[in-house]
């Protein structure tokens, strides 16, 4: 694995060394850029996603959260602290 | 580094990031699992399952494979900023590990109602894992074919040192 390593590097800082970015770094940065503005989109719109969302103060949070305490399930569990603000 | 520091850093990068690999593929087929399941049961032990292996294995592989990838950059000879291969892993490395302690609080809630047979959120572990499964062979390959390009701080430094066959 090291050995390719020493390979690829001596192919690479001359491929790399006359130009801006290579084309797969654009194409990557396209990538990524789109899926930042579609997971902000899914955020302003749905408005529900993030480590808080199945947190609930209750009502708004979980919709069959009285299942699960009758279930014996919810009893007792505290949503982990600082975590639901909403 | 010496010879033996670097190998022994280079094999526990790839055995904690292939493990990583291999541990969400793991997690990705119990969230199925837990998704397609109709028995409460099979769905409480499947998120208990899902729970333990995030925390005792996702989370320390996830970390281990962020340390030793910037100890292996940092103190070898790729560098961290030189190469846009080594910048794009570091990126879905790092990615990969918030979003997984991010998500690490809504899991634990969600085992902590496991016995909830109609579980609204079955879809989030699935749609989180296959992302992380989906980066983390984008990293992996990433680091086997390593493909060209040099930023312009590593041209800088090709220029000002010997190059990285030298090092």
């Amino acid at each position: 694995m090291t050995e390719s390593y020493d390979d690829r590097g001596g192919e690479a800082d001359g491929e790399g060394s006359t130009a801006g970015p290579p084309r797969w770094v654009k194409v990557f940065g396209i990538i990524a850029l789109v899926l930042v503005v579609l997971v902000v989109v899914m955020l302003l719109v749905g408005g529900n996603h993030g480590p808080g969302r199945h947190v609930g103060d209750g009502a708004d949070s979980h919709s069959s959260s009285s299942n699960v305490d009758q279930a014996g399930a919810g009893v007792g569990r505290e949503p982990p602290a600082g975590v639901h603000t909403r | 580094m010496p010879p033996r520091v670097r190998k022994f850093v280079l094999t526990a990068h790839v055995a904690s990031s292939v493990g990583w690999l291999g541990a969400v593929g793991v997690f990705l087929a119990l969230a199925i699992a837990g998704l397609t399941a109709d028995d409460a049961q099979v769905v409480r032990a499947v998120y208990l399952a899902m729970d333990s292996i995030a925390w005792f294995v996702l989370v320390p592989l996830s970390l281990a494979s962020l340390l030793t990838g910037l100890v292996q950059a940092l103190a070898g000879k790729w560098g961290l900023f030189r190469h846009y291969w080594v910048i794009v892993k570091l990126g879905i490395n790092l990615v990969a590990s918030v979003v997984l302690l991010l998500y690490m609080q809504t899991l634990s809630y969600l085992a902590g109602l496991a016995t909830e047979p109609t579980l609204s959120d079955g879809l989030s572990p699935v749609l989180h894992a296959g992302a992380a499964l989906l980066l983390l062979l984008v990293a992996t390959t990433l680091s086997v074919y390593k493909p060209a390009g040099m930023t312009r701080y590593g041209q800088r430094k090709q220029r000002q040192r010997p190059g990285p066959r030298a090092l």
